[in-house]
């Protein structure tokens, strides 16, 4: 697969033979080994792999929290791995936003203090409205003065959905996003992302390990040993899709 | 918003910090308090007169201004009948003081003031002071006294002045303290003026009147009034302030030191325990900048709020010091404690400032956090050290080593604050690499438990320290400061002790002491039934100095035959340099009474204290300053004399070497005890803190431990053993660090005393210090982890 320049820079986030190594000498592990991918704007991309294949740090890498050891990775166009780290966290707060597995929430902040801190960061006036819509859109109107600690982990996690999307980003990144909660609430919030994919065209890169949660998304990628070893397209319509994201999985752990 | 919500969510980190500048800024308050208090008050026998002219100061070797230069008695009283013209002054009076003191029955009357207590009759008029009864005195043998001295007019009273005691008659009492002779003979006896009062025809035209004497005047002297008067405090006021304020300012320096330690050791401990935290605002977007700023920020706000408690302490806490400095007996006469609105404001500006001087290290430290490390499952450090820890680290212990060299050969009014610099900068250097050490010492100290035990605990205290060893070296840190303070300041006391008086008395050997008793110094009438024996007469005398002006230095007038030369002086090695004069120059000398001789300098030797910087014949200094008096007569043994006349004492070479230090060991003791209760005071409570808060940090392993099967036992042997480890090592490199400067501080004894010593510590304190710190932590490690651990203590143990 070749991808030309232009098309590196019309994707959303541009890898081009990302390396990434940690430690030196004998104890160096490669967790990503020369990936080349790009994650067209609108789609929702699902990264599987088994653990330990580097999931975790390709989206780091991608969303510019970590740097590659080597090769280049161009986010809304430009590339980060010329900035200094002041000019990624601006890059960063304009087009990325990150949600983990667990550890989201600031905690001495109310709900609503959490979703405005990044637009505090940016230095922009806080518009409550702007705010109440965001949580409103994830169900929590209810909930703004609410401190985490009175929220449960589906609440938690939607809160961070919330923030992340306040400023509007290009691109969502989420690493396991639903690692941490129960069968229902991780379908809330799935099904939270799918539709702000379908309505809001929000690129959506999404880590997990779960054939379920991965059978929202448009593509799957598949790693392995810190290189991209599958990648496929889901027919929305179908109703067999974790079925087969579950075989793929399988195929490729042996 | 965000430090606010940080402050509240992370109390614990920040409690001591709170407490820490509480009590700096309190400790800063209250000395600016008692300095604002005991500032130079206009003395009372001044108090009628609104405007003074004094003369122009003279600077001291170091170039700041000091004494002023007399005026000689015939400038003196040109410079009167000028002011005299002055529109709206009703006259002038030129005031002189100079030693004075009534003796009864064959003993001196007890007086503080005796140095400055003989006037002119005029001088009366300042107060003014309005006789009781009698007259004022008319001829040369009379004078007029104190009506609280209780010598009726008429009677006969013995006073006693720089030339020896004479009879007078009391011509009268005043309503207020002094000896009044009359003008002429006030001349007599001090012709040098230091100040000429102007009255008035209507007080309130003071400034005015000033001003129109100030074009009078001209750069012959200075117009003051108001409460610039003060300037004119008599010296031994002078003197009481210098030593009550060198106390308090050594506290507050000390308290400074602690503070901003204590503050950056624990603000450090709460950062590294935050930065998963931290972590994630900066994968939310803040930028490095913002998460320093922040760092500062709640450092800035807890800084002011433990500043503005500090500064309302430090006004219930000054009525003590006051009780204390009152006792030690360093206050100026009449001293109150006055509260006014700069000393609390500056202490609580210091305290605010002096937190975000400490929170500095802390919030690098926070801005170099990476976005990951919010993904990151445990906490983890990335390297012991960094390149700044590095650099300071060996930046401190490298002038720590040279301030110990420095101690060993600095002279003695600096010893202590040069010993207790090098102090403070090695517990620094110790602090900053600690971590260092910590990984060597962990691994020896637990390696033979591990090889040989089955059990976790040793296993996991071994693995926690070895992993973190940056936390543990912060969680050592108030250990160091408090041991090494505590060590370090008794230590030097101990070591003082038995240095001076065995140097004194080796020095003194086969000689008597013939000191004041009852009197500021000894009077020429003493020194002269004693013939033999170096009979010193200190004066100051002032010479100009390429570059720099009229100087004042100290000068003494010697009987001593090898330098007692008419028109010669001897001079030192640094003072001959300072002045750019060698042997065979002669030189102008200006004494205190306004007089200028020529001397011829015969010798220039190495500097000797024993004999003088300056020495000149006695009897031209006796001619110049006739209100001096003597300190000290040494005699050899074989001269000793039987009995010593009214006002003095004799004494042998160790009971004076011992009383001549403790009078000074009394100030440098209770120095020490208020130093030492100061550091350990704040250190304790920081070795608490962190104690508590790395105990609270752990919650999430022992979580982990407990569920991998962990007893309550268990986690808290391993808890206290961990504790035990750290605290130990932090003994020891505060022992370690008192080495140096203690080392320098006895081989300089060493040397200025001619005495073999060595270091002496205080047992009593040491062992003190070491198991107050580590009992402090342990206790603070183990109620913490307790009551972390318990609500799950159902489970079978
Ligand atoms: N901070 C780190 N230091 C050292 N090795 C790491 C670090 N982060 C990840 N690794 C290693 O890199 C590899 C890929 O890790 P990761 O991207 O977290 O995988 P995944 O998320 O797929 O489980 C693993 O072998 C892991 O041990
Ligand atoms: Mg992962």
């Amino acid at each position: 697969m070749t991808t030309t320049p232009q098309a590196a820079i019309s994707a959303a986030v541009q890898l081009t033979t990302v390396r990434k190594t940690y430690g030196t000498g004998e104890r160096a592990v490669t967790a990503l080994d020369g990936v080349s991918i790009g994650f067209a704007a609108g789609t929702f991309t699902a990264v599987m792999g088994p653990s330990g294949s580097g999931k975790s740090t390709l989206l780091q890498c991608a969303a510019g929290l970590d740097q590659p050891t080597s090769g280049q990775i161009h986010i809304a166009g430009q590339d980060i791995g010329a900035m200094d780290e002041g000019r990624r966290t601006v890059l960063r707060r304009e087009h990325i936003g990150f949600v983990f597995q667990a550890f989201n929430l600031v905690a001495s902040l109310t709900a609503a203090q959490n979703v405005e801190l990044p637009v505090r960061f940016s230095g922009k006036r806080v518009d409550r409205a702007q705010v109440r819509a965001a949580l409103a859109r994830m169900g929590l109107a209810e909930r703004a003065g609410h401190r985490p600690s009175e929220l449960s982990g589906g609440q938690q996690q939607r809160v961070a959905l919330a923030r992340a999307l306040v400023t509007r980003p290009d691109v969502l990144f989420a690493d396991e996003p639903t690692g941490a909660l129960d069968t229902a609430t991780s379908r809330e919030v799935l099904h939270l992302l799918r539709r702000l994919v379908d309505q809001e065209s929000q690129t959506t890169i999404m880590v997990t390990h779960d054939p379920v949660a991965a059978s929202y998304a448009d593509v799957v990628v598949f790693l392995k040993d810190g290189q991209i070893a599958d990648r496929i397209l889901l027919d929305r319509a179908a109703p067999s899709n974790p079925a087969l994201i579950a075989a793929h999985l399988t195929r490729l752990e042996n | 918003m965000l430090a606010l919500a940080n402050i509240r969510e992370h109390w614990r980190g920040f409690v001591a910090a709170f407490l820490a500048i509480a009590l700096g800024a309190a400790l800063i308050g209250v000395t600016l308090i008692v300095y604002h208090s005991a500032r130079p008050q206009v003395q009372p026998r001044l108090a009628g007169a609104p405007v003074l002219v004094i003369p122009p100061q003279a600077v001291n070797e170091s170039g700041t201004p000091k004494d002023r230069v007399p005026w000689g008695e015939a400038d003196a009283a040109t410079l009167a009948d000028r002011l005299a013209g002055v529109d709206g002054v009703a006259g002038t009076v030129v005031d002189r003081s100079f030693y004075a003191q009534a003796f009864k029955d064959g003993r001196p009357v007890a007086d503080d003031m005796a140095e400055d207590a003989g006037h002119g009759w005029s001088s009366t008029r300042l107060a003014p002071y309005a006789l009781t009864a009698g007259t004022a005195p008319t001829t040369a043998d009379e004078v007029a006294v104190d009506a609280a001295l209780g010598v009726a007019p008429g009677e006969r009273l013995e006073v006693n002045l720089a030339t020896g005691p004479r009879q007078f008659r009391v011509s009268g009492t005043v309503d207020g303290p002094g000896f009044f002779f009359t003008d002429a003979q006030a001349a007599q006896l001090d012709p040098g003026v230091r100040t000429i009062a102007v009255l008035l025809e209507n007080p309130a035209e003071a400034v005015t009147v000033a001003e129109r004497a100030r074009g009078v005047v001209g750069s012959a002297g200075a117009v003051v009034t108001g409460e610039e008067r003060a300037a004119l405090e008599p010296q031994f006021v002078a003197h009481k302030r210098f030593l009550g304020t060198q106390l308090i300012a050594a506290m507050a320096m000390l308290a400074l030191f602690v503070t901003v330690f204590v503050v950056s050791a624990t603000l450090a401990l709460a950062t590294a325990q935050r930065r998963r935290e931290i972590g994630l605002l900066r994968t939310i977007g803040a930028h490095p900048k913002q998460i320093r700023a922040m760092i500062l920020g709640e450092a800035a706000v807890v800084g002011l709020l433990g500043a503005v408690v500090g500064s309302l302490l430090a006004v219930l806490l000054a009525p003590l010091m006051k009780a204390v400095l009152v006792r030690l007996d360093v206050t100026p006469p009449g001293f109150a404690i006055e509260v006014a609105a700069w000393p609390l404001l500056t202490a609580t500006a210091i305290g605010t400032g002096v937190a975000v001087v400490g929170a500095w290290a802390a919030s690098r430290m926070a801005a170099k956090v990476a976005p990951v490390e919010a993904l990151l499952g445990a906490q983890v450090e990335k390297r012991p050290m960094t390149r700044a820890r590095w650099v300071f680290g060996l930046l401190a212990a490298g002038l720590g080593a040279l301030l110990a060299v420095v101690t060993a050969v600095t002279g003695a009014d600096d010893r202590i604050n040069t010993a207790l610099g090098a102090a403070m900068t090695l517990i620094v250097a110790a602090a900053l690499l600690a971590p260092v050490i910590i990984g060597p010492a962990v691994r020896a100290l637990t390696a033979p438990i591990t090889r040989r035990s089955t059990s976790a605990g040793p296993m996991l205290v071994r693995a926690e320290l070895l992993n973190a060893t940056r936390r543990a070296a912060a969680t050592a840190a108030p250990i160091i400061a408090a041991v090494g303070f505590a060590v370090l300041i008794s230590g030097m006391v101990e070591t003082m002790r038995t240095a001076y008086p065995a140097g004194e008395t080796k020095k003194l050997a086969g000689q008597v002491l013939i000191e004041p008793d009852g009197t500021p110094g000894l009077s020429d009438a003493v020194v002269g039934e004693i013939p033999v024996g170096k009979a010193a007469l200190p004066t100051r005398v002032f010479l100009h100095r390429p570059g720099h002006g009229v100087t004042v230095i100290d000068a003494l007038g010697s009987r001593d035959p090898r330098w007692d030369k008419p028109g010669e002086a001897v001079l030192g090695e640094g003072t001959a340099k300072l002045f750019g004069l060698s042997a065979g120059q002669t030189v102008d000398v200006r004494f205190v009474d306004g007089k200028t001789e020529r001397v011829r300098i015969s010798q220039v030797l190495p500097d000797d204290p024993g004999r003088g910087a300056f020495v000149l014949p006695r009897q031209l200094v006796r001619s110049h300053d006739r209100a001096a008096l003597t300190d000290t007569i040494f005699v050899p043994q074989a001269n000793a004399p039987m009995t010593v006349a009214a006002g003095a004492s004799l004494h042998d070479a160790e009971s004076y070497a011992r009383a001549d230090y403790n009078t000074d060991a009394r100030l440098t003791t209770s120095l020490a005890m208020m130093l030492i209760v100061v550091a350990v005071g704040y250190s304790g409570l920081a070795v608490a803190n962190s104690m508590a808060m790395a105990a609270y940090g752990r919650k999430a392993d022992f979580a982990v431990m407990r569920s991998a099967g962990g007893t309550v036992r268990q986690l808290m042997t391993f808890a206290v053993g961990e504790t035990v480890l750290v605290a130990g090592i932090g003994v020891a490199l505060g022992l370690l660090v008192t080495l140096p400067p203690l080392a320098g501080m006895a081989a300089g004894l060493s040397e200025v005393t001619g005495a073999d010593i060595s270091i002496q510590l205080n047992g009593g304190v040491v062992a003190l210090a070491i198991v107050g710190s580590l009992l402090t932590a342990t206790v603070a490690s183990a109620a913490v982890t307790w009551r972390v651990i318990r609500p799950r203590t159902a489970v079978t143990g």
